[in-house]
């Protein structure tokens, strides 16, 4: 790609992950949340891809570290609702396991962060992994 | 009361690591067997489990309601993944991606529990997703081939038509009562409480056809049931086995529980017998003409899930023949699940052996494989009805429900129905078993033990259960009885 | 007044600017151009969705609907053909005109039944108006959104996060034997 951009996708891409990393880390507080953080991170490191090529993200986020990060994500949000059963007696449980806190806070609401964080782990992840997948087939020759 | 939770928790945990593998698959659904026994022992008790998701009752938060007939469903469903995960380890060796493949197995397991398993409507079409992405990624998992990418393509279209169906029909009820809740749902219904300015029956209708055309989807009922018969032969046999003894069962009790809870004044009991008489006669006779042996199973399917049907038809009619009707017809989900697992199986086995499915040339192979044969004429007279096996039992109890209840002329064109499966079947054993070996067979043998032990499981299960049919009569009697108990249903899970 | 009044033009002309959006995505031939106008199409929605006060779906709609999707199939446009081809084979018409007679009969009979439904706005559901009263002094969250996704609804949410756990799978299973994963990569 061009110089400009890359130059536009370098300056971009921390843009997006910090506007990412807002909406995740407040999910529970202004509207957004694991999903929709997830799927902006995807969406940044997609940006490098297309500016500076596979090779150079593969490099540096690699593809077994995604299937990792992804399956981390899910095992995240279960290990999680699990404690809320261990402690709580109900599966997902939340206040009464996890504490209340101060609503408007960042460390407030329960465990509705550690979610979030779980989610992110895995959307992102997801998407990038078949994102990496689509780029690296090729059609079969017959 | 976790038990409930536990029995999806177990799954969760077991796919997390992509790099799971057969041991913990096989490990994962004994405990999940053991979870659903234990359950529907409590259950057997007269109980209804609840577990409330996060503590949160009823129409405020999800709930997990166990009763007779969820217990039930969810051992056979368990039963037929468990017996199929361990049919894999010998059939599946050989294959590249089997991490994907036992991760993919369970998370439909999963699905499944989990659809079969909650109380309520909304999440219910999640776990619908969560099973039907896996079964179509199943489907397709042979990819090398063409036929299970093309055939996995078209159950993905189908099946996506199906749950997007599903979610505008519960949508429109959640606009009409305000509660996704089934329980909260049904008390409304009964009660008329819909929302201020919803004018009842026309959205009830719409909605209710919506839902119906879609489980009927999953359930491959007559004008939908095109897929069946490329997605189920595509699959690995034990996937197979999986997608036909249980995947379509899981669009059957989705329908059992719908019909049961909105009400509607339309006599429903008619047009399910027309569909279910449609349904069956065009699997049987389109059974008749296949020359593939997996490709005949498929349609063989269809056919039982017309039976299945009928009874359903049979226990709406209500009443003392209602009840036997809706007996007859969950034995017949059990049995078929167990028959036509064995059948898929054993399919599996001898198409793993011989590299073909054609039976033209798998003429004679019983001949080569002794113990296979033997278990192949046990499931094959079982399904075709012959008395002293399961299959026997459960069809002509659903006969004679029919009759009982009034229905004379569907219970006599269910009859004709089972004369023209009985006599496929018996073509398939006379190739199979009866003719002289061809020459090009010489070399097979028996497969290996992990193969054997799932089928001959499965095979004297079919014996039991037909010579000895009291326990699981009372069973699924049982499980007929808890469908119908919807004000028992409705206090414990709001209450 | 007159504000409503502004609001229900722009969103009108934002509504018929959707159908004319998806017309010109069905009927352009080159591929590309479909995908990028179906971003545009998706940035319609999001800010209809804005408008009608989900500000959470917008930004769901926004960064799927334009970023992922947009991207995923510019590559899948790119690795198949660009230009669309002339059907060959089999003559649909009947096909096409009675699956659209289906879908049409069901598009008049669900708009039938959601004009009864209650107003827009009106918060008259149950289960609606319990999360919004009560969600500070249950979960202490100032996002009623995020608490109900996560707490209420949790297991929902799981479920959802298993779906595209799922479905990546399938992708990864599925298409296993490409041989640009193991062969030279650039090119």
């Amino acid at each position: 790609m061009s110089l400009i951009v890359k130059t536009v996708s370098r300056m971009l891409t921390p843009v997006m992950l910090l506007v990412a990393a807002y909406i995740i880390l407040h999910g529970h507080i202004t509207h957004g949340g694991g999903f929709q953080g997830g799927v902006l991170v995807a969406c940044a490191f997609i940006l490098l891809i297309i500016a500076f090529g596979i090779d150079y993200v593969e490099a540096k986020v690699s593809f077994s570290f995604g299937q990792a990060f992804r399956s981390l994500g899910a095992t995240i949000i279960i290990i999680a609702a699990l404690v809320g059963m261990v402690f709580g007696f109900w599966f997902f449980k939340n206040v009464g396991v996890y504490p209340y806190g101060f609503p408007g806070e960042v460390f407030s609401a329960g465990s509705l962060i550690i979610y979030n964080l779980g989610e992110m782990a895995n959307v992102s992840a997801s998407f990038l992994v078949a994102f990496y997948f689509l780029i690296r087939f090729r059609r079969r020759r017959k | 009361m976790p038990l409930a939770a536990g029995v999806v928790l177990i799954l969760l945990g077991a796919y997390t690591s992509p790099r799971c593998q057969a041991s913990v698959a096989v490990g994962a659904s004994a405990a999940t067997m053991a979870m659903s026994l234990l359950l529907l022992r409590e259950t057997l008790k007269g109980g209804i489990i609840v577990h409330k998701m996060a503590g949160w009752s009823a129409p405020v938060g999800i709930i997990l309601v166990v009763d007779g007939f969820n217990a039930f469903i969810a051992s056979i469903i368990v039963g037929v993944v468990l017996a199929a995960a361990v049919f894999s380890i010998g059939y599946m060796r050989g294959e590249t991606s089997l991490s994907y493949y036992y991760a993919l197995v369970m998370l439909m397991l999963g699905g499944m529990m989990g659809v079969v398993l909650t109380g309520d409507l909304f999440n219910l079409f999640v776990f619908l997703e969560v099973m039907s992405i896996s079964a179509y990624g199943l489907v397709a998992f042979r990819s090398y081939e063409m036929e299970p990418l093309e055939a996995g393509f078209k159950y993905l279209v189908m099946g996506g038509t199906a749950t997007t169906i599903v979610l505008l029909g519960v949508a429109l009820i959640y606009g009409a009562v305000g509660t996704v809740n089934l329980a909260d749902i049904a008390c409304r219904l009964r009660d008329g409480g819909f929302l201020p300015g919803v004018s009842g029956s026309l959205v009830l209708s719409v909605s209710l056809a919506l839902l119906v055309t879609g489980f009927g989807l999953k359930a491959a009922i007559f004008p939908f049931h095109t897929w069946l018969p490329d997605a189920h032969p595509a699959a690995p046999s034990s996937i197979s086995a999986i997608l036909s003894g249980v995947v379509i069962k899981v669009g059957i009790y989705a329908l059992f529980r719908i019909l049961f809870i909105i009400p509607l004044n339309v006599d429903f009991a008619f047009a399910v017998a027309v569909f279910s008489v449609l349904t069956m006669t065009v699997g049987n006779v389109m059974a008749m003409f296949q020359t593939d042996i997996k490709r005949l199973l498929a349609f063989s399917s269809i056919a039982n899930i017309g039976y299945i049907l009928l009874a359903l038809s049979v226990g709406f009619g209500g009443g003392a023949y209602g009840v036997y009707g809706l007996t007859s017809g969950l034995l017949h989900v059990l049995n078929h699940a167990i028959m036509k697992a064995l059948l898929f199986l054993t399919a599996g086995a001898i198409v793993h052996a011989a590299g073909t499915r054609n039976l033209e040339e798998l003429v004679g192979v019983g001949h080569k494989m002794k113990a296979t044969a033997v278990i192949l004429v046990i499931g094959v007279l079982a399904i075709a009805g012959v008395p002293p096996f399961n299959g026997f039992i459960s069809e002509f109890s659903i006969l004679l429900a029919a009759l009982g209840a009034g229905m004379g002329p569907f219970a006599a064109l269910m009859l004709a129905n089972i004369l023209l499966a009985f006599s496929y079947y018996l073509r398939l054993l006379y190739i199979l078993v009866w003719q002289a070996p061809k020459e090009s067979l010489s070399m097979i043998r028996d497969p290996s033990p992990s193969m054997i032990l799932p089928m001959g499981v499965l095979a004297s299960l079919c014996i039991v259960f037909g010579v000895w049919p009291q326990p699981v009569l009372a069973l699924s009697h049982h499980a007929a009885l808890s469908l119908l108990n919807l004000n028992g249903y409705i206090a414990a899970s709001l209450g | 007044m007159e504000a409503l009044g502004w609001f229900n033009l722009l969103f009108n002309v934002l509504l018929i600017l959707l159908v004319v959006l998806a017309v010109i995505v069905v009927e352009l031939k080159d591929l590309l151009y479909a995908v990028i106008v179906a971003g545009v199409y998706g940035v319609i929605i999001g800010l209809l969705y804005f408008m009608l006060q989900a500000p959470d779906i917008a930004l769901t709609q926004i960064v799927v609907g334009v970023g992922i999707q947009t991207a995923i199939l510019v590559v899948a446009v790119s690795k198949t053909l660009r230009v669309e081809e002339k059907a060959s084979g089999k003559d649909l018409g009947l096909k096409a005109a009675s699956i659209a007679a289906v879908v049409i009969l069901t598009v008049i009979l669900v708009f039938t039944v959601v004009y009864d439904f209650p107003a827009f706005g009106q918060p008259v559901e149950r289960v609606g108006q319990y999360y919004v009263e009560n969600v500070l002094k249950d979960v202490g969250a100032w996002n009623a959104v995020g608490a109900i996704v996560w707490d209420y609804r949790g297991y929902d949410t799981l479920g959802e996060t298993l779906v595209l756990f799922t479905a990546v799978i399938v992708v990864l299973a599925v298409f296993k034997h490409a041989p640009g994963k193991r062969d030279e990569p650039n090119s």
